[in-house]
């Protein structure tokens, strides 16, 4: 009977051993409470699935969700992976940190307020919101340079969860990333044609923090008023028509007939002159065919870098034979660029695309807002 | 049939072809105008596609041709090597750097410089010319070998380009926005007032270079021929180098690089004439490279076509193999 104390020894061991993973259940039945959901209504190019206690993202390349880019499993930190999910792309949340190669991520973070945990943005010069640009300096936050150029030293040493940037036929650095453990979450944003799917991103930043709720006030808010201000457009007997960009270099890059821009533009009561075309991207036109098209043209919007009626003639002399210029009806999307010709128009005007669709109403229909002020556009002098 | 008979055939040709392309050009475009109307337009906008966009382009395509084509070939001649050119030997590399330190550098753009803008980005680009082929002559004046001069240049080259991305990299976006697209090239940005530089410069270089065909015949015998011959190989060459910077300079600034145009067709002009006298070659060389460019630009915007393809890929497209078969001719029979 030498051998009781051990006998007993290892009864208490079992018996604790025993109770310690019905401990462990408690614990986990804590951690499984469901998360926040949210909805996806717009975006055509990501998804987000919701079980009990992990969340499936998946990022498509082409806008009928078809062709899947990534997809992630969002799981809590303590949580164990369920074994169908073992082999997949595994991103821990809430985030602790986070790295951004656009200025448009950064106003995701700021609207969702979770501004301290960006630790690093590809270049903070072409930020133009102020109190984004103070919150940085406060938070001492690197600049790691964008997509092909990204100092993956100073990302090592900054080690965020995660880099959220956008896709570009890939990204060359991802496999240093994932060497590095930092997930390369990619984004499509840049190619949803609907102004509210493009704003619907936040979602996807809102659920790596587990903020789907804060995303879904915010959103809810935003589309209530898209969809009250387009239907101003019901209203109006005639709708002027619209020519949008310049020449660069050879072509005249014209939005397509359901790209982003004519989109806002449809639902602002404008006519856009490319309507009847099926393009999501820009068409590079000839100027003769866009003179053509649009010699008439009511208003003129999206000059990139005139300010003054006169650059429009020292650029080239041939745009006097546009009526908008003779009647000077150009309208520049540039109210908001800062010293380094960061323009808000891509920055919180792709998140606010209501207050987008009001400056093209003013533009386009005055007496409907009257006493709304012009915030992103602004007429040459 | 003998030589003058053949190259007087041969020249009629070739200039009825450049008259031939030169009305296409004006005629043919994405917006369909009837030919009838070339004389006598119906409305407006008619006048203004043929008159005030095409003309001026497809006259912009005229100079581009002569100009890059003459300097391919004194280049050629002068060292020697069937790859030279304007584009080889850095004067375009140069030329961008000229208007990469004025954009990036002084930060300014077109639209805030003005129509002094224009004749600074002409300065800019013939002095970055001038200063890179300067450059490559003087670092290859004690080399007697033509593949080091080449290299030479080659890197002379790759250093302006260079120096451009780490301008590039630390300018603002706007300011990069205005060079990269001068650094796409383009005919069709060039307006009447730009042609009343943009002509006289080219036609007054280009005479200049006939005035040279003696000099430029000599030098392909060697250096000690010419000297012989008594010529001044120093003040030759230098001469050489400044009217070529000239006129590729001035092509570069208004057009911004042209590919492949100034190697190319040189060779077509050699194996279409089978010469090496340059008082036939030059002539020769002008009217292919009118012809040349002229039909490049017609590609870029095919009828019936609504969009528009960049300059650059149709001049590669095109004068990438003539260079490959005008090598691989010339080996074959050797």
């Amino acid at each position: 009977m030498k051998r009781l104390p051990l006998v007993i020894f290892f009864t208490i061991v079992i018996l604790f051993s025993c109770k310690q993973p019905h401990k462990e259940t408690t614990i986990e039945s804590d951690i499984i409470r469901t998360f926040d959901t949210t909805t996806i209504e717009y975006s055509q190019h990501f998804s987000i699935e919701y079980k009990n206690d992990l969340k499936l993202v998946h990022i498509y390349k082409d806008d009928h969700r078809k062709d899947t880019l990534n997809t992630f499993v969002l799981i809590r930190h303590n949580a164990s992976i369920p074994d169908e999910y073992k082999h997949a792309e595994i991103i821990r949340v809430p985030l602790k940190k986070i790295a951004c190669l656009s200025t448009i991520y950064v106003s995701y973070l700021s609207q969702l307020q979770l501004l301290d945990r960006l630790c690093a943005v590809d270049n903070s010069q072409y930020i133009y919101d102020k109190t984004i640009k103070e919150a940085l300096v406060k938070n001492k936050v690197s600049e790691i340079g964008s997509n092909n150029s990204i100092n993956f030293e100073k990302l090592a040493a900054l080690s965020p969860d995660v880099v959220f940037t956008y896709w570009e036929q890939g990204l060359s650095g991802s496999a240093k990333l994932n060497e590095l453990n930092i997930k390369p979450v990619l984004v499509i944003d840049h190619l949803e044609t609907s102004p509210l799917g493009r704003a619907e991103w936040i979602k996807l930043m809102a659920a790596l923090f587990n903020e789907e709720k804060n995303a879904n006030d915010f959103f809810n808010e935003l589309k209530a008023n898209y969809l009250r201000l387009s239907k101003l457009k019901d209203t109006v007997q005639t709708k002027p028509s619209v020519l949008v960009g310049t020449k660069l270099s050879d072509a005249w890059y014209v939005p397509g007939g359901k790209s982003y821009m004519a989109q806002l533009i449809n639902d602002a009561g404008g006519n856009y002159l490319w309507n009847n075309d099926s393009a999501t991207g820009s068409l590079p036109l000839t100027f003769e065919n866009v003179l053509k098209q649009a010699q008439h043209a009511d208003v003129w919007l999206n000059v990139y870098q005139w300010k003054k009626m006169d650059d429009v003639v020292l650029d080239d002399k041939r745009y006097s034979y546009f009526d908008a210029y003779n009647n000077k009806n150009i309208i520049n999307n540039n109210a908001r660029v800062n010293e380094f010709g960061g323009n808000d128009f891509w920055g919180s005007g792709l998140l606010q695309p209501d207050l987008v669709l009001s400056d093209l109403i003013k533009i386009f229909h005055p007496e409907l807002l009257p006493d709304y002020q012009l915030k992103y556009y602004k007429k040459l002098e | 049939m003998n030589n003058n008979k053949k190259y007087s055939v041969y020249f009629t040709v070739l200039t009825a072809l450049c008259i031939l392309f030169f009305v296409l050009d004006i005629l043919m475009g994405s917006v369909s105008i009837a030919a009838s109307e070339l004389f006598s337009p119906s409305n407006e906008l008619n006048y203004n596609i043929l008159y005030n966009i095409r003309l001026p382009k497809t006259i912009t395509a005229v100079l581009t041709g002569a100009g890059l084509a003459v300097c391919g070939l004194q280049m050629q001649t002068l060292f020697r090597n069937p790859l030279a050119g304007p584009f080889v030997l850095g004067i375009s590399s140069g030329a961008s750097l000229g208007v990469a330190i004025l954009t990036l550098a002084f930060s300014g753009s077109i639209a805030t410089l003005g129509i002094g803008g224009k004749i600074s980005f002409i300065i800019a680009a013939a002095v970055g010319a001038g200063v890179a082929l300067l450059l490559v002559i003087t670092l290859s004046k004690n080399i007697s070998n033509d593949v080091t001069v080449l290299i030479i240049g080659l890197m002379v080259s790759h250093l302006a380009s260079a120096i451009e991305g780490v301008l590039q990299y630390m300018s603002s976006a706007e300011s990069l926005q205005v060079f990269v697209l001068w650094g796409m090239g383009n005919f069709s940005n060039v307006v009447w007032d730009d042609l009343f530089y943009f002509i006289p410069i080219i036609l007054v270089g280009t005479v200049i270079t006939f005035f040279f065909s003696k000099q430029l015949n000599i030098l392909l015998w060697g250096d000690n021929y010419a000297k012989s011959m008594g010529i001044n190989i120093k003040q030759t060459r230098l001469y050489i180098i400044m009217i070529t910077a000239l006129i590729a300079g001035t092509i570069t600034a208004f057009c911004g690089p042209i590919a492949f145009l100034g190697v190319a067709v040189p060779h077509l002009a050699r194996s279409l004439f089978k010469t090496s006298d340059h008082k036939i070659l030059i002539p020769a060389t002008l009217l292919i490279g009118i012809a040349l460019a002229i039909v490049c630009d017609i590609i870029t915007q095919l009828p019936g076509h609504n969009t528009v393809m960049p300059i650059n890929a149709i001049t590669s497209l095109i004068g990438a193999p003539i260079v490959i078969w005008a090598v691989w001719k010339k080996n074959k029979y050797s």
